[in-house]
């Protein structure tokens, strides 16, 4: 009797400490994203949208820029299927002026954010530019890491990406698929944290 | 490859670093908590800044404390790769001009800083930003040139290697002691392999099917002018590989001794250019600024290379799956030589590139050595100091190949065969030496040996395909089992940093 209920204590004990980094942190807000032209987004709200994607990007990192044709392409795609995208500037040197700009530039279709708090950043998880975020339709996050292996290493790109696991993420949710979280490592330019206030590191 | 054998590269690179620290003189070891006035920023301004700038071509200015606190752990992390600065030849194999090494000083330096939390240090420390001239570096040159047409780089997709010709109507010959490349998209633009082409085929070949240029490097040993009119010409003058090359990041230079490479009356420039999408598309329309000297040159610059003939006659033929591929082969000068440059040649699954001398006395002299090639940093280097070699030296030179799915430059998933080609997805593989003769009246004797290393070369491998089943391997091409780990494992283990 006692044996049994020591048992169950524990189970429900491990239950609890398994389950406990899924659950939503105090104070963990919906996603709530708001672009640079003020609108908000609440892309889960509605219940239709089945993943949101934040892909942090960095205007003067090149390698952020080779993939600019490939995030129009994926958004362009996956937008359509009821994926909601953001490409999330991480420089608190880049404004709403740069950051249009640049996107003119480098033809971004997707919805520009500004996380100069980066609490975008921190919520994903991100330190890397360009560095992709992917959370399921309950916004648990299911993938955080390299948009594809096009780059092996710094200076080391590759003749033939064979991974994309971006892509094949999203192709797995809308599959209906439930995920576990995944991360990759991301090549990159860091994400300068050295001027986030001390409550935000 | 097996874990051990894994770690034991790793033991043994480990204490060859810490050797390579004790040897270049670490005494003054780097401060634990470096300040950026007094300890970085003097690393930045030498080695980083010429490139980091406004209009250059390497992204983010490094002029200032916010502008390097903002990327330092980009920095610290790239040059502890030694991906940054750029600069392919190992240390101890030749002391070259213009040499953008670290030192392990310099990377502890700047990987304490970051750590450390980024100190700006006392403002009055603070050296003088480092000012850059205008316009042309060696000054205003003597001919200016320019592709007759832009090309358009794409904004995506893989990299491009294409041949582009420069009709140039001179009338008489001229001597070329230096260069200095100017591309319109530097954000795209690469290396250069500037070639000379007096056979016309190069400028007819240009703009087949409505783009400008063409595929491949065609221009290759096409100097058949200047062999018929011999005599005072170099003999195989395609070894020279025409007039150099450049990549993003070098420094032009003139040639010392009054050196300078023959462009002969009537020929052409060929650009062999590199080129990197890079997310919006980009016009290229290079110009290069052409150095001359005043006479023909009182000593007569000779290329040879080891594999000779940019490794086209020994062979290549790389099995898909092998890692370790090697060619090897010698040259034996009959004169007193002075080498004056070197470079290499590969194409992407190139892995390293290795010249020694042996001395008639028989010591060993290293004379360069590349221990992970890379395809975008082909440069053409000068040594600091001339290395004299006796009448009897053999200079030996091994290329290493990688055609294995580890290897990131593949071109091939899966792997192919891959053989000579003047193809950027073919192979080539050659050191390349610039040298003179001690005493010019030895000039033929040094063309002759030139010559005759391209004959024995090829009657080599003419033996050994007759005989493709012998069981004695030609003294100057074998395959070995692996004895590094590929490109890959070396990453897994970067990564866990």
């Amino acid at each position: 009797m006692y044996r049994q209920r020591n048992t169950s204590l524990l189970a429900a004990l491990l239950t609890l400490v398994c389950a406990w980094p899924s659950l939503p942190k105090a104070g963990d807000a919906p996603l709530r994203i708001t672009d640079i032209d003020g609108k908000t987004h609440e892309p889960l709200a509605s219940g239709k949208t089945k993943a949101v994607v934040l892909v942090f990007v960095l205007r003067d990192c090149p390698v952020s820029n080779v993939y600019a044709p490939e995030m129009t392409r994926i958004h362009k795609e996956y937008s359509k299927k009821g994926v909601a995208i953001f490409l999330v500037h991480t420089d608190r040197d880049t404004d709403t002026k740069a950051a249009r700009a640049h996107a003119k530039e480098y033809k971004l279709s997707a919805p520009l954010v500004l996380d100069h708090d980066h609490k975008l950043v921190r919520r994903a998880g991100a330190v890397i530019t360009p560095e992709a975020a992917v959370f399921d339709a309950k916004g648990h996050l299911v993938y955080r890491g390299r948009i594809d292996n096009l780059y092996a290493d710094y200076g080391k790109k590759r003749f033939n990406t064979t991974r994309h696991e971006l892509r094949e993420t999203l192709d797995a949710l809308l599959a209906g698929k439930s995920l576990v979280k995944r991360t990759t490592k991301a090549v990159g330019c860091y994400i300068d944290f050295s001027n986030d206030k001390k409550d935000n590191k | 490859m097996t874990k051990k054998t894994t770690n034991k590269f790793i033991r043994v690179r480990l204490v060859l670093a810490c050797f390579a620290a004790l040897q270049s003189g670490a005494t003054a070891a780097a401060k634990a908590k470096p300040t950026f006035t007094e300890d970085v920023a003097p690393i930045i301004f030498n080695k980083c800044t010429e490139c980091h700038r406004d209009g250059q071509a390497a992204p983010f200015t490094f002029n200032n404390y916010s502008d390097v606190k903002k990327r330092a752990r980009l920095i610290a992390k790239v040059t502890q790769k030694r991906f940054m600065p750029p600069w392919l030849p190992v240390e101890g194999h030749g002391k070259l001009l213009d040499e953008r090494r670290l030192s392990a000083d310099e990377l502890a330096t700047l990987k304490n800083w970051h750590a450390t939390g980024m100190a700006e240090g006392p403002a009055d420390k603070i050296p003088k930003p480092p000012e850059f001239a205008g316009g042309w570096l060696l000054g205003e040159p003597d001919m200016i040139v320019k592709m007759p047409k832009a090309f358009t780089v794409p904004a995506d997709g893989p990299d491009i290697y294409r041949s582009f010709c420069i009709p140039l109507e001179i009338e008489e010959d001229k001597w070329v002691a230096g260069f200095e490349v100017r591309p319109s998209a530097r954000a795209v633009f690469h290396h250069v392999i500037i070639r000379i082409d007096e056979s016309g085929e190069a400028c007819k070949a240009d703009g087949d099917g409505g783009t400008p240029g063409f595929s491949g490097m065609r221009s290759i040993g096409r100097q058949s002018g200047s062999r018929r009119r011999g005599g005072d010409n170099e003999v195989f003058s395609g070894s020279l590989r025409g007039l150099g090359g450049w990549a993003v990041g070098g420094t032009p230079r003139i040639l010392p001794m009054g050196l300078a490479r023959k462009l002969p009356a009537g020929a052409d420039i060929v650009l062999n250019s590199h080129f990197h999408p890079s997310g919006k598309g980009e016009e290229e329309q290079t110009t290069i600024g052409l150095y001359f000297a005043d006479k023909k040159p009182e000593r007569t610059l000779i290329g040879f290379q080891v594999p000779p003939v940019f490794g086209s006659i020994s062979g290549i033929d790389i099995p898909p799956g092998e890692n370790d591929y090697e060619v090897t082969s010698k040259f034996t000068t009959p004169v007193d030589i002075e080498l004056i440059g070197v470079g290499a040649h590969m194409h992407y699954i190139g892995r390293t590139a290795k010249a020694y001398a042996t001395l008639p006395d028989g010591l060993v002299e290293p004379l360069f050595y590349i221990d992970d090639w890379d395809f975008n940093w082909q440069g053409d280097y000068i040594y600091e100091k001339s290395i004299r070699l006796p009448a009897g030296t053999t200079v030996d030179g091994t290329v290493t190949y990688d055609n294995s799915a580890e290897n990131p430059f593949n071109p091939f998933s899966p792997p192919r065969r891959i053989q000579w080609g003047l193809e950027s997805t073919d192979e080539m593989g050659s050191i390349i030496f610039t040298a003179v003769p001690v005493n010019e009246a030895d000039l033929d004797e040094f063309n002759a040996a030139v010559r005759q290393q391209v004959i024995d070369e090829t009657r080599l491998l003419a033996e050994r395909r007759s005989s493709p089943g012998q069981a004695k391997r030609p003294p100057w091409q074998h395959r070995r089992s692996p004895r590094r780990p590929p490109r890959g494992v070396e990453q897994e283990q970067q990564r866990r940093d």
